[in-house]
């Protein structure tokens, strides 16, 4: 095994070499003009991207070769298993990317760390062995690909997309990583087989590379069905409008869900105040719809705010969050980045390069920042002094709330959701009590809020629905007017029906209720209804298409023998629908042995 | 020691609509030169790698030195030796670190016969093997078969597109590498006077079936040749066992399988004459026997 | 030197045996000389050594050639081995064999038989008189 490793070494050390150093150059670079730690999320996706595809073509460069030029049998004809070959193959292949991934990124963060002024946290070291195995987790899908040599077998790689979750802690990010890796894994041992032709046999190797496929092509399927109901139904009822599916509100009547969500944020609120059951909403209704900005007696200042769950920032998580950690002082001159570590927030000479010092005190939460030094952590809303080098506390939420989102100038004051209520500050800053508005439902359900100045009053808008397409939450409308003595008043408060009919909204469970169970599991996705809510019309339903799959799919693997894998491809295409069906077609041998 | 190298049964591979294998069911015991005949697409590299487990059979099993061939364990690999047309090695891989990788792998490894059988071949352990010619990749590859030791020496074609000097190389290879070893050769050829020369049985193959399993000289024996006048072009209905017929200035050379003691007898019951017998030499008796069916000069 | 050819009407082994015994008749293989052994010839020749080990038997049953354990192969003295009876069914045989192919070509009686007694002057022909025990 040993001098198999060698030589696959010899073959690719050259190569590796040459790479490594390009890499190099390029972290470099990246140190010298920029922030090597702190990258725009465009060049996070970038990166991630490259080593990744990195990763995946040295798989299936290094596997090609053995199959193209029939050197297969001379590879596999020799007294050792085909599983012991296929490891002596792959850790040379981990070793190049050690040297071209790990060893570069190592010696830079070292170096920046040792000889720059530059603060790095345990958690970019943490970087180095996640991007390697990143790099070998794409490069051991590369040599699956290579092996079975279809364009389908690329599915599979759905497997590495949980590792992309930038939300998580520390050493936590590399369990969806070793696990993805580890099936990659098992599916390349399964296909390293002398008869390269044959598809994987038995139980656990067909279900190996059956589920993952599946879950790829869950979406499509899903998503084929979405397709029917916009080009069959909408348009057949409404005329041709494009493949867009649900922007075209104006189809769905009013009063449902559909109607309010893509209208923009004025012609939500007057489409918000019409529905309600106050008689001044209408007249409030014209001035809101017809005024625009600045023009007297109109709305003259208008300001959206939304909860930005998802992007809120973890502490020690490995991949750089949606905002970014960086603050600019007065001037550009110095650059504050946050530290996990110290949660504290570092600032160095833009042009020099050196130290400045820190922002005293540590925050107890990883900050969300907006550009002007403003920042929200947990419950309160921080101001960062550059000058005295130090955060100051400007407020903080009744207990137990956590402020969802930064702070947003509006009439004067500013505005700031929490996930309990809308906070409006008057001019004397938030010193003074702010004036609280409940929210009427759940923070995550909650789509936007809208806050608009009128002459006399302002008006909050509350649209709720962000979780309301699969039945999870209710959809609701509320909108109060707050006049200058503080007294509120509810002009609208309206529940909102689904204009789209339950089997478009519920296609994924209708499509296999299993693996719509397993892709809300592995997301997390707070939009997963429980089951008795889903309406007993999408159960049959879903029933009805199991079944049709489910002969679809035995009729299709009977075409192969009788055998475990009939049972097992028509439970599968029972339980896993319609996907079940299109993975058969996709993963069954082309040649018929 | 296994008493049987090769076991097949009721083995039938298909591709598409073409049916490589139909049906093959035989045994090659331990021991001997056995030539596999056939022509080109007789099915013989398609055997090869269904024995090898590189190919699954439509039907039927095949086992090899006792081991089922489709889950061959390490250890009977590492006692088979198999030398393909092709010769594929790495060619990134230079000779020596070649034969060092094989060095490592097989336990019996003998470097005495590794060199001995490359040295006709004049290769120099630094070139990369990308860059030998076909001959010296060949003597290559056989060195390396025949250097592990192996009990069973699986060769297809191997001197197929080698010039008349590398042949001779190859073949005093085989025939005399190191000392004796225990060893069964199956030598897959259509080169009938390498198979004159080297085979102790000949197994023949045609369109995948198993047509003649014997000695070279029995079957030789089987096929005679006449120079015959005939009225008509000849076929199987007049002359039963007619393999192949040549026109031949106004006559006919007809080769002809079991020939019938009283030969020219039956001639002159179709009308014909036989002239004068043919001597057929190996190449021609077999190649005919192969060829049934073809004719040059008329229709059959 | 004992030469063959592939695609030659005759088997390999029949080759070895015809091309033996025509070099022992001829004297160029005198009684007492070694052969080569049976690997070594089969290198020379570039064959199967079990062709020429059958060659060598045949040889060995007729007598041309006898084998001595540890030292070699050797030509025996010319002994004649077959039977009265044996002997002449084998010439009539071959005078059969020879009239029928010369037959047809048109020279006369005394040309052949002149070219006949050319041939086997310088032939060494084993005694007819020695004769086997066993036949």
């Amino acid at each position: 095994m040993k001098a198999l490793l060698l030589g696959e070494w010899h073959r690719l050390g050259r190569l590796a070499l040459g790479f490594a150093l390009l890499h190099l150059g390029v972290l470099a670079g990246m140190a010298f003009y920029g922030d090597l730690f702190v990258p725009s999320p465009t060049k996070v996706r970038l990166g991630l991207a490259a080593y990744g595809l990195g990763g995946l073509l040295l798989g299936v460069a290094q596997f090609a070769v053995y199959r193209r030029r029939n050197l297969w049998s001379f590879l596999l004809h020799r007294p050792l298993a085909p599983g012991k070959i296929f490891l002596a193959l792959a850790a040379a292949g981990g070793l190049v990317l050690a040297l071209v991934i790990a060893l570069p990124l190592l010696l830079v963060t070292l170096l920046l760390d040792g000889f720059s002024a530059q603060w790095v946290d345990g958690r970019q070291y943490l970087m180095v062995p996640f991007l390697w195995g990143l790099a070998m987790a794409f490069y051991v899908g590369g040599c699956y690909l290579a092996l079975r040599a279809r364009w389908s077998a690329a599915l599979v790689l759905v497997l590495l997309l949980p590792c992309l979750n930038g939300a998580v802690p520390d050493a936590w990010v590399f369990v969806p990583l070793v696990l993805g890796l580890v099936w990659l894994g098992g599916l390349a041992l399964t296909a390293f087989q002398p008869d390269l032709s044959a598809s994987p046999r038995g139980i656990r190797a067909t279900v190996l590379e059956a589920l993952p496929t599946q879950c790829a092509l869950f979406p499509a399927v899903a998503f084929v069905l979405v397709l029917v109901y916009s080009v069959a139904v909408i348009h057949w009822e409404a005329g041709w409008r494009g493949f867009a599916v649900f922007g075209w509100n104006d189809y769905f009547p009013i009063g449902s869900y559909e109607r309010a969500a893509y209208l923009d944020h004025r012609e939500l609120v007057a489409h918000a105040l019409r529905l309600g059951d106050s008689p001044r909403g209408p007249g409030l209704a014209v001035v809101v719809a017809g005024a625009e900005d600045g023009v007297e007696g109109g709305a003259d200042e208008r300001v959206a705010l939304w909860p930005e769950i998802g992007a809120a920032p973890v502490r020690h998580a490995l991949l750089f969050q949606e905002r970014g950690e960086s603050l600019l002082g007065p001037d550009g001159a110095t650059r504050w980045v946050f530290s996990h570590d110290r949660m504290q927030f570092h600032g160095r000479n833009t042009r020099t390069g050196a130290a400045v010092g820190w922002l005293e005190p540590p925050l107890a939460e990883v900050p969300v920042v907006a550009a002007d030094g403003s920042m929200v952590a947990g419950g309160a809303l921080y101001q960062a002094e550059f000058g005295a080098g130090r955060v100051e506390r400007l407020w903080q939420a009744p207990s137990g709330e956590r402020l969802m989102g930064p702070a947003v100038p509006f009439d004067g004051g500013e505005a700031i959701l929490s996930d309990g209520a809308l906070y409006l500050s008057d001019d004397s800053g938030w010193s003074g009590s702010p004036t609280a508005l409940p929210l009427p439902g759940a923070v995550e359900n909650l789509e936007r809020a809208v806050v608009v100045k009128l002459p006399e009053s302002r008006l909050i808008t509350f649209f709720l629905g962000q979780l309301s397409e699969r039945d999870a939450y209710p959809a609701r409308l509320v909108v109060l007017e707050l006049a200058e003595t503080g007294a509120v008043t509810t002009i609208t408060d309206r529940a909102l029906v689904a204009g789209a009919p339950a089997w478009v909204r519920h296609r994924g469970f209708l499509v296999s209720p299993l693996l719509q169970a397993l892709v809300d599991f592995v997301w997390r996705d707070p939009m997963a209804p429980r089951w008795r809510q889903i309406p007993n019309g999408v159960w049959a339903a879903a029933l009805g298409l199991a079944l049709v799959s489910m002969f679809l799919t035995a009729g299709l693997a009977r075409r192969r023998g009788p055998g475990t894998a009939f049972w097992l491809w028509t439970a599968m295409g029972f339980f896993c629908g319609l996907p079940a069906f299109v993975s058969l077609l996709l993963l069954r041998p082309r040649s018929e042995p | 020691m296994v008493e049987v190298a090769v076991a097949v049964t009721g083995l039938r591979r298909r591709f598409g609509r073409k049916e490589a294998l139909q049906e093959l069911t035989f045994e090659i015991p331990a021991g001997g030169v056995h030539a596999l005949v056939g022509r080109n697409g007789a099915g013989k590299s398609t055997l090869f790698r269904i024995l090898l487990g590189f190919l699954a059979p439509s039907a039927g099993r095949s086992a090899v030195l006792g081991a089922p061939s489709g889950a061959l364990p390490p250890q009977i690999r590492g006692r088979i030796g198999w030398v393909t047309e092709e010769h594929a090695l790495p060619p990134w891989m230079a000779v020596g670190t070649l034969a060092a990788l094989q060095r490592a792998h097989y336990p019996r490894w003998r470097e005495a016969t590794f060199r001995e059988v490359l040295a006709p071949f004049a290769v120099d352990s630094r070139q990369a093997v990308g860059g030998l010619s076909r001959g010296e990749r060949a003597g290559l590859s056989l060195a390396l078969a025949l250097a592990q030791g192996p009990e069973l020496l699986l060769l297809d074609e191997p001197t197929l597109g080698l010039d008349v000097v590398a042949k001779h190389a190859f073949l005093d290879a085989l025939l005399f590498a190191g000392e004796h070893q225990e060893c069964t050769v199956v030598y897959a050829s259509h080169q009938m006077d390498e198979v004159e020369r080297l085979a102790d049985h000949l197994w023949v193959l045609k369109e995948g079936r198993l047509v003649s399993a014997s000695s070279p000289e029995a079957l030789w024996e089987r096929i005679g040749g006449w120079l015959v006048e005939l009225p008509h072009p000849p076929d199987r209905a007049r002359i039963p066992g007619l393999l192949q017929a040549r026109a031949l200035e106004g006559r006919w050379e007809v080769i002809v399988l079991d020939p019938p003691e009283a030969f020219p007898k039956l001639l002159d019951e179709v009308g014909g004459t036989a002239v004068e017998p043919l001597s057929l030499g190996f190449d021609r008796a077999i190649n005919a026997f192969l060829s049934v069916g073809s004719t040059v000069g008329g229709a059959l | 030197m004992i030469q063959i050819a592939t695609g030659d009407p005759r088997p390999i082994f029949r080759q070895i045996v015809d091309g033996v015994r025509m070099q022992v008749a001829t004297g160029e293989l005198a009684p007492g000389s070694r052969l080569p052994s049976v690997r070594g010839l089969a290198m020379q020749l570039r064959i199967n050594g079990n062709t020429v080990a059958k060659a060598y038997n045949e040889l060995t049953a007729e007598g041309v050639i006898e084998s001595r354990k540890g030292v070699g192969v050797f030509v025996c003295e010319p002994r004649q081995r077959l039977s009265v009876e044996e002997r002449e069914r084998r010439l009539e045989e071959a005078v059969q064999h020879f009239v029928s192919a010369v037959v047809a070509l048109g020279f006369g009686p005394e040309a052949i038989l002149e070219r006949l007694a050319k041939e086997m002057e310088g032939l060494i022909l084993p005694s007819a008189k020695e004769e086997a025990s066993d036949g």
